[in-house]
Formats: C-alpha cells, structure tokens, sequence
C-alpha cells in the first residue's frame, strides 16, 4: 500500500499549511511549494501523484504551472484553485479539476479522492494510489 | 423721365392769327405746341392726349373759355390741368375769383406781353414734368413695393416649406416669447393645433419634472437676448415622452433689436438612450471587474480559515464542547461562503456570446430539480414550441431559470403542477422578437403586499432558506439582455396560480452583453 504524494503550490504561506495540514489529516503525503520555481524543482525530485495549484500565483500562474508539470508528467491529475469564480478558457483541457475557494473543504478533499481513483483505474496494473 | 423732355402745351383760339402768335412766342420754350380753333376741337386733342398747360382765349364763339374750362374740369385726368385765360376785355377782381373757381391758374391780359406769356407757361410747364416725374417716381416706389412684397411672399414660402422638410420641430415667436408658427412636425409629433399652442402654451408639452427649470432658463435668455439651448422631454401625441435638444436663437432687425426667435427641437431620444445604455453597461463592467476583485480577496482567506475549522473540529485533542464550537463556526463559514458567492459571484462562462437553447437550458434545469419535484408530488407539464435559440451566456441563463423553477418547487410543499411554457413571441412595444419563457406553479401564491418587493435585494419570504437575491439577480440578468422579467399571482379555484413570464430579445444588443459581466449565483 503506497501512499498517495500531493504537491500544493500556493504563494500565501498560511493558506499553503493549512491546505497541507488538511490533505495530511486526511492520509496523504504532502509536498509543498511557494513559486513557481520550487514547484518545478520539487517536481522534479519527488514522484508526485497530484497537483493542488493555486491559480494567482506571483511569478507565473496556475496554469502556466499545470501545462509545465503535464508536460513532465502526462496524465498527472492536477486540481486548480482560484478564488476568483471566473473560469478562464486556457484551463480546459489542463486543468482535471477546477475549485472555487471558500467552500467547503470536503469539495476539495472528494474531488482528490475521485482524481486519484481514477488515476488508479487506468494504470490498473499499479496498484501504488491507495491511502 | 428726363427732366428736359418736352410737354404738350394747348392753344385754343378762334382766330388763326393769333394762334400764330402765341406758336412764336412760345416756340423757343421748345415745348410740343398743339393747336385748337375751337372749344370742340381742343376737348377733343386733350381726350387723346396728355397736356401740360391749356392757354386759352376767354370770348370764342359757340363754347367760350369758361365753359370749356368747366367741362375740361369735370373730366377726372384733367382736374389738376393748368389753364391760363387770355382775356380782351378788362378783368376785374370779380372775373378772376370766378375764374380761380373754375380752377383756372392764371390770367393774362391782352396786349399780350411776349416774355410774360412765355414765362407763365413756362412755369406750369416746368410744374406739369415735375408731376409727371414725381408721378413716375411714385409708381416706381410702388412697383419696387410690389416686388419685394413678392419676393418676401416667396422667401417666407420658402423658408416654411424649409422648415417643413428639416427633420427638426421648428417654430417661431415674437420678441415677447409668444409663439406664432410651428413646422408640420411639431403638429405632427404632439398632435396640437396652432390655436391650441399659440402664444405660450408649449411649457404644457413639457415633462411636469422639468418644465418650471426649463421655463426659467428659457425666460432667463429671452430676457437678455442671447440664444438658448435646453434638453428636456416633450410628450408626444402617443402620451409618451421623447427626449429633445431645443434651440432658439434671437433674429436682429439692422438696428440691433429682436425681431422674432428661430427655435428647433432635435429628437436626441435614441442617442441619449445609447449613452446611458453605454454608461450602465460601463458601470455594470466595472462593478464586475471590483466583485471579482472583492470575491478573491475574501475567498482566499475563507478557504483558510475553512480548512482551519475542518481540522479543529477533526482534532481529537479537544474535547466535544470545542469541536462543538468549531463546528458551528464552521457553519456559519458556510453561510458566509454561500452569500458571497451570491453576490460577488460575476463570471462570465465564455468571452463571446454563443447560441443558446432555452429548451436545452429548461430540461437540465428540470433535471437538476427532479429529485425534489418528486419529494414534493409535482406533476410537470413542458410546452415548447421551440428550440429557443438565442444569443447569449449558457450558465448566467442557466441562473435564471434555476431560481426561477427552485422558487416554485418550493412554493409547492405539498405537491401541484409545474408549467413551463417556451415559444417564440416579440416584445411589447420594441416589437423585437425573441423568445417568451413562462414557469407557472400551483403552489402558495404571492400575497399583494409582496408583489412590489419580490424583485428588491435581500427580500426573501424563505426566511433563513434563501439569501433573498435569486429573483434580483435574475432580473439584473434578463435586464442585461434587454428582456423583460414579470408575474403575476392570482386565485384560481380555491388555490393560487403564481406565473413568472420572461422575455429574452433574439439578438440582445451585442455590446451590453459582452461590455458586462454576468451577474450570477
């Protein structure tokens, strides 16, 4: 049994822990990143299974971000969180989940659990994505 | 008429001789010199022509002088004609009065003194072409008077006619404001007559908001005779009233005094009407653009302080008061996510507008509400009788009719008939076509004291249920579109009937729906 490893991106420190202290109470492995710099490097020396990226981020955004580690890792699930509730078109087909912030924080945590058991399902000789 | 052209000069003798003799005297005058032998013979001469003087001798037989006076006398042409008598015999005052009666102008005596003859008709010669002259002159006048009377007739039939063609109301008044001629268009647009406007009735026509401001800057100008200018609306004959940018401007006579005022009004409803629909959709943007920013600065921390909750109340440290606590703040966390996603919720789902089915956008609402349609009993009955395409945002119409339906599935708590009709319809007085949504519930009706407030911001009858802005949001929506938003509640057979009917233009003005962004939940 291998437990899942989550990368959250967020330029706001406070937010950024809180966010990690949620997904660890929930059982995952969390990995986290200020910029867009250390997101990459993180990335490139860890397996990652997910991403939480925050979509305004100084230095580049979410996006941004979300194509460069798809382009590492095709099939990577990635979930953008943005506190504006605008959608903007350059996220469809990057992005696998799209969170509007200040909801509830099971929005977050199901959507997670969904991306992963997908991502479990299409390699389904790996069984490495149980928590 | 040339000072020195030669007049007629009548000589009327019986005798040849002496005919003759005057002819001398007078010749060097170098006046025309007709002759007459007798009284017949000279009425005859000045029937055919025009005669300056008549010189003639008193005493000839069958007419004498004074009668032939007389009778040249009563002829109208002839009653300013000078007559000068030559007289044999002694005269004395007594002849001449009754001589002057006659109208005769002068007497000589026989002998006749040459120079003095001379002189005297040369007097009345000179006299008759300074008449003449004067006479020609006067009729010049009157030709000239005539002629521009003519040419003003003409100008000002011009001038009307001008003023009938321009796309302006024109009128004009005297210098005390009273008006005393409008153009065609200013009957045709208000449907008065000039008895019913002359003078100063226009104010009447005037928006009553406006009229007292109007009249006294128009008074203000009049007074100082400088030109004014005004925007204000006039009521049409339809009863509606129509922006209009007025005019007037003082006319001068050559001494610098107001002879009259020019005024036009100019129609500038469609243009004001751009600009405030400029104005709104420029505001409406930019109280999108500051929700967005709003709605980023609390979501933010909302999420973090969401979390901070989540993790408290799952804290096993603390005992059950203080996740109590955690839970109920993590409640009311959810109540201020919720409303603050309601109001500062702008988004826009696509950059462009796109075609929409409201047919589509109908049954996924339906679908979404099926669960409770069938918690509550409701029977729906569809009536489309279209796709219902039209122009626009999916998600912000999808909005819409979301409050739309969700409001009357809650209306109905203990069951009733849900009916959605679709068809295509045009619009009540812009006549433009478009698509006609109506959603009629059979449910708990909306009391009268309501009916004014259902669509005012926070105004909610689900108490602690609704935020109160579903029905305000939507009618910003619809408005946005340049549609319509109304209902009616009525009852029916011992239950209410409760009607939301909404209007949606085919093809909204493209600007005002991709200048602003959407208002949505």
């Amino acid at each position: 049994m291998t437990i899942a490893t989550i990368l959250c991106v967020d330029d706001e420190a406070n937010q950024l822990v809180l966010r990690k202290l949620l997904l660890e109470n929930a059982g995952y492995r969390v990995l986290t990143a200020d910029s867009f710099r250390s997101a990459l490097s993180t990335f490139e020396s860890h397996a990652i299974d997910l991403a939480v990226v925050d979509y305004w981020m100084t230095g580049g955004n979410g996006v941004q971000l979300a194509s460069e580690l798809k382009r590492h890792k095709e099939g990577l699930p990635i979930v953008i969180l943005s506190a504006y509730s605008e959608l903007p078109g350059e996220t469809i087909g990057i992005a696998d989940a799209w969170i509007t912030k200040g909801g509830a924080s099971q929005t977050l945590l199901a959507k997670i659990e969904e991306l992963l058991a997908r991502a479990v399902v299409r390699s389904h000789q790996d069984a490495r994505y149980v928590r | 008429m040339n000072s020195h052209q030669p007049v007629n000069i009548l000589m009327v003798d019986d005798q040849p001789g002496k005919l003759l003799s005057y002819e001398a005297i007078l010749a060097p005058l170098g006046e025309r010199l007709l002759k007459a032998s007798s009284g017949r013979e000279a009425l005859e001469l000045l029937l055919k022509t025009d005669v300056a003087v008549v010189l003639m001798d008193v005493s000839m037989p069958e007419i004498d002088g004074y009668q032939l006076a007389d009778m040249i006398r009563e002829h109208p042409r002839f009653q300013k004609t000078a007559i000068i008598f030559i007289s044999a015999v002694h005269l004395t005052d007594v002849d001449r009065v009754k001589g002057y009666a006659r109208g005769a102008v002068d007497y000589i005596s026989v002998p006749v003194i040459p120079e003095v003859l001379r002189a005297k008709v040369s007097v009345f010669a000179e006299l008759y072409r300074k008449t003449l002259q004067l006479e020609g002159l006067n009729r010049e006048l009157e030709q000239r008077v005539i002629d521009r009377a003519e040419e003003l007739r003409q100008s000002e039939s011009q001038f009307r006619s001008l003023a009938n063609s321009i796309p302006q109301l024109a009128w004009m008044a005297n210098p005390d404001a009273s008006i005393f001629w409008y153009n065609q268009r200013w009957y045709d647009y208000t449907g008065t007559t000039l008895e019913e406007m002359k003078g100063q009735a226009w104010p009447s026509l005037v928006h009553p908001d406006q009229v007292a401001e109007v009249v006294a800057g128009m008074e203000r100008c009049w007074t100082a005779g400088e030109p004014w200018e005004d925007t204000f609306p006039l009521r049409g004959k339809d009863g509606c009233y129509r922006w209009f940018l007025s005019r007037a401007l003082p006319i001068h006579d050559a001494n610098g005094n107001v002879v009259r005022w020019f005024g036009t009004n100019t129609d500038i409803t469609e243009r004001k009407q751009a600009e405030e629909a400029l104005v709104k959709s420029e505001r409406m943007a930019a109280m999108g653009r500051l929700a967005g920013i709003i709605a980023h600065e609390i979501n933010n921390p909302l999420e973090a302080i969401s979390n901070a909750f989540y993790l408290l109340r799952a804290n096993s440290s603390l005992n059950e008061e203080a996740r109590r606590y955690a839970r109920l703040a993590q409640e009311e966390l959810g109540r201020l996510a919720h409303i603050t996603k309601q109001t500062l919720g702008f988004y826009r789902d696509s950059k462009q507008v796109v075609p929409v089915s409201l047919s589509e956008i109908l049954d996924n609402v339906i679908e979404l509400q099926s669960r409770r349609l069938q918690l509550n009993g409701i029977g729906v009955e569809k009536h489309y009788r279209t796709l219902g395409t039209i122009q626009g945002f999916p998600l912000e119409l999808k909005q819409v009719f979301l409050n739309l339906i969700g409001n009357a599935v809650q209306a109905m708590p203990e069951g009733g008939r849900l009916r959605i009709r679709l068809r295509e319809s045009s619009q009540k007085g812009s006549g433009r076509s478009g698509m006609s949504v109506s959603i009629s519930d059979t449910g708990v009706g909306i009391p009268s004291e309501h009916a004014k407030r259902i669509f005012e911001p926070f105004f909610s009858t689900k108490e602690a249920k609704g935020t109160g802005l579903g029905l305000w949001i939507s009618k910003g929506i619809i408005q946005k579109y340049e549609g319509t938003i109304r209902f009616r509640s009525v009852q029916l057979g011992g239950g209410n009937v409760t009607c939301f009917s909404v209007f949606i233009p085919a093809f909204a003005t493209l600007r005002s729906l991709n200048a602003t962004a959407a208002l949505t939940a």
